[in-house]
This record gives C-alpha cells, sequence and structure tokens, in this order.
C-alpha cells in the first residue's frame, strides 16, 4: 500500500505528468500513422531517454507502448488499414461499421474497449505485484537461466512455419551479443583484433537499425499510398455502455489479452486472436463477425490493450523481457543501472 | 474522441516525408549515443538486413530476444556453473524444476501439434504435389 501511495506521489511531479502526457499522446499520434508503429517510436526515442531521469524516460515510453495500440485502432476502423500490426483484427468489424455509416459508433467502441483493457491490465500488475514480490527472491541464477531459455523456446516456436528461420534467427542474436568483451572474465571474443569490434554490437543500435530504419527503407522504396479516409458519419452514442453490455466479452477478452502478456514471446497478436476466436465463439451470433459486431471490435481491443501492463510483469519480476519493446525498455533500465529482477523487489519497491 | 478529425488528416501523411523523417531522427539517436560514426554504420547494415528479412516475411524479433536474453542466459549459466557438479544439481530447486518441467511440456505440445497438422494434412499435400508435378 505504501509503495501504491509512493507511486502516486510520483504522479504529482510535473515532470513525470509531463512525460505521460507527450508519451500518450505522441503514442496515439504514431499508433494512427499506418506504418509506423510503437516499435519504431520506441526505437527512435531510446537515446533520447537516457539523458531524461530514468523515470520520466520510462514512463514516456510506457505511455507510448500502451496508447499506441489505441491510436493503431483509428485507422484500422476508418481506411481499412491498421495502424499498428496488432490492430489487424480491429478492420475485421470495425471497417464494415464504418462502411455502414457507423464510424463513430465504431470509434468510440474501440476506445471505450481499449480503456476497459489497458485498465484491467495495470489492475492486474498492481496487483500481482506483492506476489511476485515474494516469488521473485526464490529465484537465482539457474532459474533466471532457465526462465531465459524458456522465453527463447517460446519465442521462437510462436513464429509457426517459420521456426527454423526463427531459431536461426535467434542463434544470430546470441552470437551478436557475444561479439566484443565478455561480462565475466573479460576476453575478447570474434573482435579479429578490430578496435571498433571491442565494444560490442551495442542492443540499441541493432534495434534502431532491424525496426526504425528497415521501416524507413520499406516506406522510401514503396510508392506513395496514402489511404483515403472516409468523412465521419453516425451517431456519437457513448461507447461505454455498449461495452458495458458486453461485460464478459471485454473482462474475458482482457484476461487473455494479461495472459498472453505476461507469457514472453506471444504477444498482442495472439491475444488479440485467441479472444477474437473465444468472443465469436461464445457469441450468440457468429455470423454478424467480420461484418460489424460490437461484440469483435471489443474482444480485439479490449485484448491488445490489456498486453503492455501484462508484459511488463516477467520484465519486472525476473528481468526477461518477452517481446521487442519490453526488451527495449530493459536497455533504458540497464542504462540508468536499475536491473529489473529479483533484486528490484527487494532493494527499491517503486 | 474530440481530437478525431484532426487525427484522420495524420493517416494522410506521405509515407515518403515519414521514411525521411526516420531516417534522420534514428541515424541522429545512434550517433548521440556513443558519437561514434561506426555505430550509424552498423545501424546501417542493420537497417537494410531488416529490409531483407521484411521481404522475405520473416521475423525480426528473434535476433532482438536472442540478444537480450542471451546476455542474460550466458551470465547466470556462468555463475550458476559455479555452484553446480552434475548436470542434474541444475533442476535440483522446485522452481528451476517446474521451469524444466515448462520446457520440456512446451516441446513437446509443439511435436504433438506438428504431428497432428502433419497427419490432418497429409492428403492435402500429396494433392499439392501432386498438381505441381501434373503442371
Amino acid at each position: 500500500m505504501d509503495t501504491l501511495l509512493a507511486g502516486a506521489e510520483l504522479l504529482m511531479r510535473w515532470d513525470v505528468v509531463a512525460a505521460l502526457m507527450i508519451g500518450s499522446i505522441g503514442g496515439v499520434i504514431i499508433g494512427a500513422i499506418p506504418g509506423v508503429g510503437p516499435a519504431v517510436a520506441i526505437a527512435i526515442l531510446l537515446p533520447a531517454t537516457f539523458s531524461l531521469e530514468p523515470i520520466v524516460g520510462l514512463i514516456m515510453l510506457l505511455g507510448i507502448y500502451g496508447s499506441s495500440m489505441y491510436g493503431g485502432a483509428l485507422p484500422a476502423v476508418l481506411v481499412n488499414t491498421p495502424g499498428t500490426a496488432v490492430n489487424a483484427l480491429t478492420t475485421y468489424d470495425g471497417y464494415p461499421m464504418t462502411k455502414r455509416g457507423e464510424a463513430r459508433r465504431a470509434l468510440s467502441l474501440a476506445y471505450s474497449a481499449s480503456f476497459w483493457g489497458g485498465i484491467f491490465g495495470v489492475l492486474c500488475l498492481i496487483f500481482l505485484s506483492p506476489v511476485l514480490a515474494v516469488i521473485a527472491p526464490m529465484f537465482g541464477s539457474r532459474e533466471i537461466f532457465l526462465a531465459a531459455l524458456l522465453g527463447i523456446i517460446l519465442v521462437v516456436l510462436a513464429h509457426r512455419g517459420q521456426i527454423f528461420a526463427a531459431g536461426m534467427l535467434a542463434m544470430f542474436g546470441i552470437f551478436l551479443q557475444t561479439i566484443g568483451l565478455d561480462a565475466i572474465t573479460y576476453t575478447r571474443r570474434y573482435t579479429f583484433d578490430m578496435t571498433w569490434l571491442a565494444s560490442g554490437v551495442d542492443l540499441i543500435v541493432v534495434v534502431l537499425g532491424l525496426f526504425a530504419l528497415s521501416q524507413a527503407f520499406v516506406l522510401l522504396v514503396e510508392p506513395d499510398s496514402s489511404p483515403k479516409a472516409q468523412p465521419l458519419s453516425g451517431a456519437m452514442t457513448s461507447g461505454f455502455r455498449e461495452v458495458a453490455r458486453h461485460k464478459r466479452v471485454a473482462t474475458a477478452s482482457s484476461g487473455i489479452g494479461v495472459l498472453m502478456g505476461m507469457i514472453p514471446g506471444v504477444g498482442e497478436f495472439t491475444a488479440q486472436f485467441l479472444s477474437y476466436t473465444y468472443a465469436q465463439k461464445t457469441s450468440k451470433t457468429p455470423d454478424d463477425f467480420g461484418n460489424g459486431a460490437p461484440e469483435g471490435l471489443i474482444a480485439s481491443e479490449a485484448a491488445n490493450n490489456a498486453v503492455p501492463a501484462a508484459a511488463m510483469i516477467p520484465l519486472l519480476a525476473l528481468g526477461i523481457p518477452g517481446e521487442a519493446l519490453t526488451a527495449m525498455m530493459l536497455s533504458v533500465f540497464y542504462v540508468h543501472n536499475v536491473i529489473p529482477g529479483p533484486q528490484l523487489f527487494q532493494n527499491q519497491l517503486d | 474522441m474530440v481530437s478525431t478529425n484532426l487525427l484522420t488528416r495524420i493517416i494522410r501523411i506521405p509515407t515518403r516525408f515519414l521514411g525521411v523523417m526516420i531516417l534522420i531522427l534514428s541515424f541522429v539517436g545512434v550517433y548521440s549515443l556513443r558519437n561514434s560514426l561506426t555505430d550509424c554504420m552498423v545501424a546501417a547494415g542493420f537497417g537494410v538486413f531488416g529490409l531483407v528479412l521484411k521481404r522475405l516475411n520473416l521475423p525480426v524479433v528473434p535476433i532482438v530476444l536472442g540478444m537480450v536474453l542471451g546476455g542474460i542466459m550466458e551470465v547466470k549459466l556462468r555463475s550458476a556453473m559455479a555452484r553446480v557438479t552434475t548436470p542434474f544439481d541444475m533442476i535440483d530447486r522446485p522452481i528451476a524444476f517446474l521451469l524444466f518441467l515448462a520446457i520440456l511440456g512446451v516441446i513437446a505440445l509443439h511435436i504433438r501439434t506438428v504431428i497432428r497438422e502433419h497427419r490432418a494434412g497429409y492428403a492435402d499435400e500429396d494433392h499439392d504435389l501432386h498438381d505441381s508435378q501434373q503442371r
């Protein structure tokens, strides 16, 4: 309880509030631009956050992470192009609603479902933290090794049909990490006596290259395609009421999102897919799905917004990131000498 | 919701402009990290590599996670090895054992689904093979 209050106190500081505002508004905008996802945005902003205080930088990144899914629903509903990859299923039901002239209803539904999912995820994180603080000290070096191994296996297995390629790429990543001085005995590995290799390949450099620069190249080589937005129309009824009517779908989807967020390597897409199938199977009108069913929209949006908070759980408790975005955040922790993992809960509970 | 109209305009930013923006911002970011031009070259190299992977429809996430988790695994494994004499000592604590079981379980589950899919898809695959041979 004390720590919760300390967190609330933190929210009173003007720089934290400013970072949160910038992060979440920026996240919505970035999420709304098709082709630029949260991964690109966070990769670009990583170097900038190093000069900030750790808490301010992290809150900004978290704001972007959380709200970009929210922004991604906008183009998904309006122009049938998901703003971020994880809004793909939102297009199934969002766009038909727009075509029926209910764009405003679809948007307010998406926003409310996002809100529901996000709050659910954060509540789970808050209530699970004390439990984690108990479990985390039981993790010694061998447990963390095994957990990390499990994480890699899950990530590789999550790429169905490309498991061999994904495995090779993960191996390549492990190899990249070994370049330079090793952390325990300081021997030089794979440096070929070249000075520029001695300091190793920085994770952030790789992340920026793989996410931001490659996306820039894709945007530059592909022809200009600006989707045409349809004018907004339809009644602006409160989506909150409608979400509240589909409580079961919204809560179950958020639950699926939280579970999937905690398991490394599974991520938003699987969460969204699972909850969409769940909503369709348990619905009284499964044929409406794909033709503008509000439940479908709620299921996909609630699920993908519950993931970010839940994905923070393994990162904070064990220092093991489950996906690219939390891996980037881990580097922010490292730069500021805050090492997430079992020690974090024992030493500093903020 | 008030800003929705403004946001619909953002969707229509030309992609070329976006690309150049990302390019500039990323290079500034990479350079400011360690003030090194080599980092910029390395990042550009990875950018091209990422483009190739995207064109081949391959994921980039395993590389990043391999880097992060690989580093954690190495350090933890080496410090654990100092206290371990036989391989079974690795899993002699309850949580370690549970995690080990989870790893085995995940792999077993995966192998099971692969076998099942293989059996189910066998007839189809046979058909496809036939088709391609005829062509």
